[in-house]
């Protein structure tokens, strides 16, 4: 029996091969840094190596990273689905890795979890992509010919606007040593991180980048501006590339 | 989609199902789930996967194995009736 959409359709037995549903784009957002757990901040050499970081690689890093794995067969395409996609100009599958723009091509200082995290799924969708367009021109049945890898850069977006954490919260677990090293340091750095704030961009925008990067920049358009919108979503994806910018500090 | 339940998971899923998309998403709890489809008109699918479980480095092949499994046979055994205004 299969399971119908929308899910209060009962399922149906003898579904025309032409309804079934296909995997048509992967967004990550757990690559975003999360409040689960909550990304340790302060020097590298007080980062638990043991517990902390590998809690955070693996939530941000390392999942979603496996689910890409596991659902990257079902973006490949069969003969007859790629002359259907180039005979509608359909736009291409994707995946999609939302990333932390400071932390992914920056780095700052007393946040190496969250910049060591974003920096390597960066490195991982670069390759991944080159992966994929190599394959393209070497793979007879053109089966990822119509997949991108795209990355996200996200900087602060309305919800999801970072919160300063507290010295004494954030140094309690340092040796004296430490303290005496980097404890000046780290209290500008907060400091600065309280007064200088970003106005966060509207969660909208960060929506619509995304829906466009999955739609080729062909949603919610009316049928007669049809090709005009074809246009502007190809001239849009080829300026964005394989890269798309969004939120306040975004271009960091 | 994956983190549905992250903060800006929710607003992107709606979005992408007013745009005519079926969308697939993992949530990190059983609770999120009922949350997500009823806020949904019936196109969204929540299946739960904690991105938060560590295993032995033995055994990592193995993490998302759940969601994977349920994500790959809804893949295979779904149709869609029509699709949303």
């Amino acid at each position: 029996m299969n399971r119908r959409f929308p899910l209060t359709t009962t399922g149906d037995p003898h579904s025309n091969p032409s309804t079934q549903i296909y995997l048509y784009s992967i967004v990550s957002l757990f690559t975003l840094p999360t409040s689960s757990p909550t990304p340790p901040c302060g020097p590298l050499e007080t980062i638990g190596m043991q517990d902390d970081y590998p809690a955070y690689l693996q939530t941000t890093h390392i999942t979603p990273l496996q689910v890409v794995q596991g659902l990257l067969p079902f973006l490949r395409t069969s003969p007859a689905r790629a002359r259907d996609a180039v005979a509608n100009n359909a736009p291409k599958k994707s995946i999609i890795f939302c990333l932390p723009a400071t932390d992914a091509h920056v780095g700052l200082p007393f946040a190496s979890v969250q910049a060591m995290s974003a920096a390597a799924t960066l490195r991982g969708a670069e390759v991944l992509r080159r992966e994929i367009r190599l394959a393209a021109l070497t793979d007879e049945t053109h089966s990822m010919r119509h997949v991108k890898v795209v990355t996200v850069d996200v900087g602060s977006i309305g919800t999801m606007s970072e919160k300063v954490p507290s010295l004494e919260h954030s140094t309690i677990d340092w040796t004296a040593s430490e303290r005496a090293a980097y404890q000046a340091a780290f209290a500008s750095v907060l400091e600065g991180q309280r007064q200088l704030r970003r106005k966060p961009t509207d969660v909208s925008k960060f929506v619509r980048t995304v829906v466009d990067v999955v739609s080729g920049g062909r949603v919610g358009a009316p049928q007669r501006f049809e090709q005009v919108d074809l246009v502007l979503g190809r001239i849009r994806e080829f300026i964005w590339g394989d890269r798309a910018v969004v939120g306040a500090g975004g271009m960091s | 989609v994956l983190g549905g339940d992250t903060p800006l998971g929710i607003a992107l899923i709606l979005d992408l199902e007013k745009n005519g998309y079926i969308v697939i998403t993992s949530v990190s709890t059983p609770e999120a789930v009922d949350e997500i489809e009823q806020q949904s008109h019936g196109y969204v699918r929540a299946i739960v996967l904690d991105p938060t479980e560590v295993c032995p480095v033995a055994s990592c092949p193995r993490i998302s194995t759940n969601f994977l499994y349920n994500s790959q046979r809804l893949f295979r055994t779904s149709s869609a009736r029509f699709r949303p205004p």
